[in-house]
């Protein structure tokens, strides 16, 4: 495995999949559109494929609908936000539902087969709700965009897990609810599967199987099996493709980079990100810390100055002897102590933004480029927003518009 | 429309998009409650170890622990609130631990539609009519749900209803009554959270038009967290420099940065967090606005907490000021 890089810029050179992951709220989405814009403008064909982008952001980017459908962002866009693209700019919404009904209309066998399954209801409710299949729907579109091969760069929004893992090891679950054993179990009727197999004990825990389907209801542990059934034969497709979108993941030129902002839950949980990445041997390239607040005080030693002297004496004690001092020197006028509070506040937000970026940037994310974004004063939802996260995150995109310059490794 | 009391409730419901606070949030209002002399019962999922952190408590777990005077919690797992489910139902004990650590229950748990979220939802609904067996009086006076931000607008909340349109037998039976609770507004109250940011605004309107258009979930009121304070009040940038370059803007200085940084440096550093504060400011007036006027709902403010780390002294301040958010709008009400 090469190392991991020491500039975002990299990325857009030496990578050909880039995943975005991080908690809800983070800035993922445009963090992720971001990076496809830099790469367009760095001159390469690059698509972002979105979650679940705000309207605004979408509508600037001139996707309308969840269709599915790569859009390519009209140049004319990016040159109304005062950036020229050297390539091209896609950008998609992906659709659950569609793209799963697409994966069992490529592997069903037959015509009745594909009817069944789609009209499943145990079917429609897995494909549409959000709960897990919008995760393994995630890395599915990945792979068909990296299948067509018409992208330098695809970049993935990934959708927000409560648990950090769960859509990274999506194709390995999918593969696992379609293990050979759990069809023998949906093959057979359940009871009869329970006696045969296991004697006394397994008459008992048939008789409770059934039990725990009255319970839960046995229309929809009917809807289940035939689900499974309906799948006979496809499984050997469905899971073979998982396990190639499982090794795509590890290709080497396939890159994670976590998002998160200053707040303690997202670090905690862009922390978990790291750990889990390493453990699964994927490529944990960089951290984006988005919202950081910046400090009003220019350079390193005069900031922890008055960083220290506020940790010493604490923020009132602070405050209270500068209007002191301000009254011995005259009146204060509510202005200058508004301005006072203002100055202290902002201080206060920035080291504690910055003490917590420090413990990732030490504990998890040690040897990981750690890149951080200031505060905008507005969110980010147009490509004129776009730019901006560009100029801060790519740098030397934007100066004189120069294609990336080389880094060797 | 009567006052906004909400804890006269039996259960409130913290509902929001991910990252606007809803565990500080849930957090005060427990301990607000608690100091009223409520016994309240805190219950979350996929706690990540943040309410131990705000209550200098130790991690939670399935249990329910005591955090302060008043103050329990728990937090839900998933696959535990099931066996526990399935054994009340099921007499052979033994065995139940068997079906649960199957490889098809596992398998039927991990792919089943919004199952988790379900079992946890009749837990709450559980623990809600939980009463002690001397007195047969609730054992919580108050319970209060910090709920997953699960995709969008009302997800959770349906999905009881959903739920018994797709179950028959005792499940269907549980989801009926936690439908029940949670649309009964003299027991449930629903809180929802927000930031004054574009998309966790947005998500809040349409979670609310959502709400209002087809449900009979309470929906009682709309936290707006971290509201930045307007401390400048648009003052222009000449007149803030003019105040800072004043004799007594000066000594301020001097003694703020214990003349450590040249006046020039100070005063420039002074104009920027003016500025940037003005910006903040001027957002959440905009976001408030927009709030007020996008939902006819009673809309309670808490500041933005400046702090290097946030503890139980900072929770403690958020609670106080959720008091006083509270207090006007029950006597605006009464």
């Amino acid at each position: 495995m090469s190392a991991p890089v020491t500039r975002l810029e990299q990325l857009l050179d030496e990578r050909k999949v880039v995943i975005c992951c991080g908690s809800g709220g983070v800035g993922k989405t445009t963090t992720s559109a971001s990076i496809a814009l830099a790469a367009a403008l760095a001159g390469r064909r690059a698509v972002v494929c979105t979650i679940d982008p705000a309207r605004r952001l979408a509508n600037s980017l001139g996707l309308t609908e969840l269709g599915n459908e790569v859009v390519e962002v009209a140049p004319e866009r990016l040159r109304a936000a005062g950036v020229e693209p050297k390539g091209r700019l896609f950008a998609l919404m992906l659709d659950t539902k569609g793209t799963f009904d697409r994966l069992i209309e490529r592997y069903a066998k037959d015509e009745d087969k594909r009817r069944r399954i789609l009209q499943n209801k145990f079917y429609q409710q897995m494909s549409s709700t959000v709960v897990g299949s919008s995760d393994y729907m995630a890395m599915e579109k990945l792979y068909e965009l990296f299948e067509e091969g018409r992208f330098d760069l695809i970049v993935l929004d990934t959708p927000p897990t409560k648990h950090a893992l769960d859509f990274l090891q999506a194709p390995k679950r999918m593969t696992d609810a379609f293990d050979e054993n759990m069809l023998q179990v949906f093959l057979k009727p359940w009871a009869e599967a329970g006696m045969k197999s296991l004697g006394f004990l397994g008459r008992a825990l048939g008789k409770l199987v059934t039990k725990v389907d009255e319970l839960i209801g046995l229309k929809f542990v009917e809807d289940f099996a035939d689900f499974f059934r309906a799948f006979e034969g496809m499984y050997e497709g469905f899971r073979a493709r998982a396990g190639r979108v499982d090794a795509l993941l590890r290709e080497p030129f396939t890159s994670f980079v976590v998002v998160t902002s200053p707040q303690p839950l997202p670090l905690a949980e862009a922390g978990f990100f790291c750990d889990r990445l390493r453990e699964l041997e994927m490529r944990l390239d960089a951290v984006v810390v988005n919202r950081v607040q910046p400090s009003a005080v220019e350079g390193d030693g005069p900031r922890e100055d008055v960083r220290a002297r506020l940790r010493a004496k604490g923020p009132h004690e602070v405050l209270r002897e500068a209007e002191a001092a301000a009254r011995a020197a005259g009146d204060v006028p509510a202005l200058l102590g508004a301005a006072l509070r203002a100055f202290v506040d902002q201080e206060l937000h920035a080291a504690g933004d910055r003490l917590r970026i420090e413990g990732l940037a030490q504990g998890p994310g040690k040897g990981v480029l750690v890149r951080e974004v200031p505060s905008f004063s507005r969110d980010v939802h147009d490509i004129d927003g776009l730019r901006r996260l560009v100029e801060e995150l790519f740098p030397s995109v934007i100066e004189g518009g120069a294609r990336v310059p080389q880094v060797t490794p | 429309m009567s006052a906004l009391d909400l804890f006269s409730k039996r259960l409130l419901v913290v509902s929001g998009k991910g990252g606007v606070g809803k565990t500080v949030v849930s957090s005060a209002l427990g301990l607000l409650a608690a100091r009223q002399g409520k016994n309240v019962l805190l219950v979350k999922m996929d706690d990540q170890g943040r309410t131990s952190q705000l209550f200098d408590a130790p991690p939670l777990g399935d249990q329910v622990m005591a955090l302060r005077d008043g103050i329990s919690a728990v937090n839900l797992d998933p696959k535990t609130v099931a066996a526990e489910w399935i054994q009340a139902q099921i007499k052979f004990k033994r065995l139940v631990r068997h079906v649960v650590d199957s490889r098809l229950f596992e398998s039927w748990f991990r792919v089943s539609p919004a199952i988790k979220e379900m079992i946890c939802l009749g837990k709450v609904a559980t623990l809600v009519e939980e009463r002690t067996w001397w007195r047969q009086t609730p054992v919580w006076d108050l319970v209060i749900f910090d709920a997953p931000a699960t995709g969008h607008g009302l997800g959770l909340l349906r999905l009881p209803e959903q739920a018994s349109k797709l179950l028959i037998g005792p499940m269907r039976t549980n989801a009926l009554a936690v439908q029940a609770l949670l649309e009964n507004p003299t027991l449930t109250s629903l809180v929802l959270v927000t930031i004054p940011e574009e998309m966790p605004v947005n998500e809040a309107v349409h979670f609310h038009d959502e709400a209002k258009a087809g449900t009979s979930v309470p929906l009682s009121c709309v936290v707006l967290n971290g509201a930045y304070p307007r401390r400048l009040q648009g003052a222009s940038p000449a007149e803030v420099e003019a105040a800072l370059a004043a004799t007594a803007g000066e000594a301020a200085l001097h003694a703020l940065t214990g003349g450590r940084l040249a006046p020039e440096a100070a005063r420039a550093a002074l104009l920027r967090a003016a500025e940037r504060d003005q910006v903040r400011g001027a957002l959440t007036e905009h976001y408030r606005g927009e709030l007020r006027s996008r939902m006819a709902l009673p809309l309670l403010e808490l500041p933005y907490v400046f702090a290097e780390r946030f503890g139980f002294a900072e929770l403690e301040q958020v609670a106080a000021c959720l008091g006083d958010a509270l207090r006007p709008a029950e006597a605006g009400a009464a």
